[in-house]
């Protein structure tokens, strides 16, 4: 099932995280503790990882944003999962404009 | 040339490690319980850790993925009347605690959790989020889990701030006579802090079976341990203060277990503390969900290396090699593991109705912000019942008596009446009552109820908390001088003043700090604070302070009988040596809290005050001519002040001074100022003044230290400029 990725935080004194990366392009099979981005804190630099395979579907942010802990970043599909009809999966998701 | 001759530590040091044969005898039920608790408090955190990087936690999260076998190894072996305590990173010992706890025959890896276990994890992660269901009502978070009943006494967010109240709840073991113990825990960067130092001296001086259980995971942030000390050898600092200690790998869990064993049996046979340096190391950086690798203080590959050591697959692999479980069952075993996590969880959250794909917790879970501040102090009821009297219920039956003379009486009195009742403090116990005479007689009537300490503020006034929290004996800690609270203050502060209220509000800190002040002994900067100021912006605590021999006997019963921590404020110079009429036969009466005194009624102005400036300001009022009404404050805290008496005497007189003796900056009077322009404005003709000492602390000098401090004089000028044109003025 299609689900948002958010930037997750990275530590208790971390608000703001640049995506320095992205380590997939969209379409690719990521394996459970696969790498899709990486990240940046002041203190920490990153590897984001999903927690089960899934297919990066596409991005919703760009390389070298600055982002706030909680925004969606990513949408992931699950491992089988087609996309027919793309806008009604990104309304579902509550996703707006062009992406 | 001299002569040299090896020393050797009086105390053992050594270095334990398992062997096949340990794994091949040890109890089937004991691996397979720690096996249960390993896993289940893996997931637990691991739950954590989701919590936290979707940011349902609020601040820090101190995951002990890593460091689970050096908490299970250590308590399983442990009885309910154990108690322990910790530090920020301690959800693995709180786990291991409660669970041993509500499970002390051992948990069965193959059944399923009881509803007991479910309801430790639901109320510990509960806590840790904050919430309402939590074991202190969500107001403790993840560093400050308690659950008393369980000798899980609480952890702590001061990197060893928790290690001189495990002192106290061993003195208390040792006194009740039993065999119990307690054990510390805290980590490398606790072992160079004066708190962890000072009471490994304590306990060792006074034999109390205390553990001081390091887990060393290597890093103080990213700070490394090789960094931080020169012997970076931790278990060596025991023998120092001659203290038995072990080494052991804490990734070992039965190890660690054999070490514990082995230390028990030193503890609980009466030879005195133990010390034991686990080596362990947390899988993720110091909080949240990330590796340390992660924030470029340490490598992957020793990431990687040390979590080939995981303290949960080598408890698999000898379980494995036994035959005690199968492959499937150990499977099962985490399965299911993560599942009551999974179903925990889901008992908490619900999905946001405001973002997709994003949780939040139910709204009704919850606790009350309109009760922040209930519990910060009890609720008196311990006064239900008692009849109070004052100095005019004694009028005719009276003898003269030396105030410091009736300090040492009222305590020895109620030491005779209450076996609970403890004395401690520096040279106490000597000097024929200790360096003012203000404890004679205590010692030779109760030689093992009067504690003379070691000189370190932090141990002894930490060690007397958590006797207050463990509850069994009520400490009385003297504070040699006032200034010495800045010595003690994480314990009087951080420990003793919040301990109710950040756990939860339920349980009492019966306690009394009875303090010395130092002014006109010349003594000097350091030591000629008045404290009541400084004490007063730390809510826990309430405040006496005693102006005649008479109150001290009534408000020193009363400090004795509350169930909070009463800090009883003494002035040696001004106060010890006056004499003053007390109850010819009467040292059991109680004054009560909250209760000001008139000392003299007047219409001019109101004058508040307190110990010594008391008499200096009545002495003030007859020289000056002003007719002040003058009260004596006698509790000074937030929660016990009087502003019935004070309010009605401001409405008569619409005019306030506040006098206090010493230093302006420290002093108390602002608070008090701040609070009666806010609560009384519509009354007050004029400005509330302040007649206090100097901006600066007082100096030695003879000339100096009567210019730092208010006196009569000082109080005499004041009125006669400021309230007696308003006499006239009335009058006119």
């Amino acid at each position: 099932m299609a689900k948002l990725f958010r930037m997750p935080s990275i530590s208790a004194d971390t608000e703001e995280v640049v995506l320095l990366e992205w380590s997939v392009t969209p379409g690719t099979k990521v394996e459970v503790g696969g790498t899709i981005a990486i990240v940046e804190t002041d203190k920490a630099n990153v590897d984001l990882t999903v927690d089960q395979t899934s297919i990066f579907w596409r991005s919703l942010v760009d390389q070298g944003a600055s982002l706030e802990v909680g925004t969606p970043i990513a949408i992931l599909l699950g491992e089988d999962e087609q996309v027919t009809d793309e806008n009604a999966l990104l309304a579902s998701l509550g996703i707006s404009g062009n992406i | 040339m001299p002569t040299k001759k090896s020393l050797e530590s009086a105390a053992p040091w050594v270095e334990i490690e398992s062997t096949q044969k340990d794994w091949d005898e040890a109890d089937p039920k004991l691996l397979k319980t720690m096996l249960t608790q390993l896993h289940l408090i893996r997931a637990f955190e691991e739950k954590a850790l989701d919590f936290s990087g979707q940011r349902l936690v609020n601040g820090p999260l101190h995951s002990s993925i890593g460091q689970e076998g050096g908490a299970v190894g250590s308590i399983i072996g442990l009885t309910a009347q154990d108690q322990i305590n910790g530090s920020h990173r301690g959800h693995h010992q709180f786990l291991a605690k409660t669970l041993g706890f509500i499970a002390p025959n051992g948990l069965d890896p193959n059944k399923d959790f009881s509803a007991e276990v479910v309801t430790v994890l639901r109320k510990s992660l509960s806590e840790i989020c904050g919430l309402e269901d939590g074991f202190c009502g969500g107001r403790g978070g993840s560093m400050h889990l308690q659950w008393k009943e369980a000798g899980a006494m609480g952890t702590n967010a001061i990197v060893g701030g928790a290690v001189p109240f495990a002192a106290g709840f061993a003195w208390n073991h040792k006194h009740a006579k039993t065999d119990s113990v307690a054990v510390t825990y805290f980590g490398d960067g606790a072992i160079n802090i004066g708190s962890a130092l000072e009471t490994m001296n304590l306990a060792a001086a006074w034999k109390i079976p205390i553990c001081f259980f390091i887990e060393n995971n290597k890093y103080g942030v990213s700070t490394t341990v090789e960094e931080a000390t020169g012997e970076p050898r931790l278990s060596g600092r025991g023998p120092g203060f001659n203290i038995a200690s072990w080494k052991v790998d804490g990734m070992d869990t039965l190890a660690v277990h054999l070490a514990m064993q082995e230390a028990l049996e030193h503890m609980r046979s009466g030879k005195g503390p133990t010390l034991i340096e686990a080596e362990v190391y947390r899988y993720f950086h110091q909080n949240g969900p990330f590796p340390g690798s992660a924030f470029g203080y340490r490598e992957k590959s020793e990431e990687a290396e040390w979590r080939k050591r995981d303290p949960l697959q080598m408890m698999e692999s000898h379980i494995l090699r036994r035959a005690l479980m199968t492959k499937d069952e150990i499977t099962k075993l985490r399965e299911k593991s993560q599942k009551v996590m999974a179903d925990v969880a889901d008992q908490l959250l619900e999905a946001d109705p405001n973002e997709t794909d994003k949780q939040r917790f139910k709204p009704e879970l919850w606790p009350n912000p309109d009760l922040i501040d209930e519990g910060i102090r009890g609720n008196l009821s311990e006064f239900d019942g008692i009849k109070f009297k004052e100095a005019q219920d004694f009028i005719g039956n009276t003898v003269s008596k030396k105030f410091v003379n009736t300090v040492a009486e009222v305590m020895l009195r109620r030491m005779q009446t209450d076996d609970s009742i403890v004395v401690m403090g520096e040279d106490i116990h000597k000097l024929n009552g200790g360096p003012r005479g203000a404890t004679k007689g205590l010692k030779s009537a109760f030689p093992d109820r009067v504690l003379g300490t070691p000189i370190s503020e932090n141990a002894f006034t930490g060690l007397a908390g958590g006797m207050a929290l463990d509850g069994r004996f009520k400490p009385v800690v003297e504070l040699m001088y006032a200034d010495f609270i800045w010595v003690a203050a994480d314990q009087l502060f951080n420990q003793i003043g919040k301990a109710r209220h950040m756990f939860g509000g339920k349980h009492d800190m019966s306690l009394v700090l009875r303090i010395k002040i130092g002014t006109r002994t010349g003594y000097g900067s350091q030591h000629s604070m008045d404290p009541a100021g400084i004490i007063n912006t730390s809510p826990g605590w309430r405040i006496a302070a005693p102006a005649t021999p008479l109150d001290y006997i009534g408000m020193m019963n009363s400090a004795l009988l509350c169930k909070d921590p009463v800090a009883v404020l003494e002035h040696d110079s001004d106060l010890y040596k006056i004499s003053g009429e007390v109850p010819e036969n009467d040292l059991d009466f109680y004054i009560p809290i909250g209760v000001a005194a008139i000392k003299r009624p007047g219409s001019a102005v109101t004058i508040l005050t307190y110990l010594s400036m008391v008499q200096k300001s009545l002495d003030a009022t007859e020289e000056s001519g002003v007719d002040a009404e003058v009260i004596d404050l006698r509790w000074l805290d937030a929660g016990s002040i009087d502003w019935d008496t004070i309010g009605e005497s401001i409405k008569k007189t619409s005019n306030v001074l506040i006098v206090e003796q010493g230093s302006r900056s420290t002093s108390y009077g602002g608070w008090l100022a701040d609070e009666i322009q806010r609560r009384y404005f519509q009354w007050l003709k004029s400005p509330v003044q302040r007649v206090s000492g100097s901006i600066s602390a007082p100096s030695v000098s003879t000339v100096l230290e009567d210019a730092a401090l208010a006196n009569t004089e000082t109080v005499t000028k004041f009125l006669k400029q400021n309230y007696q044109s308003n006499k006239e003025t009335d009058n006119g």
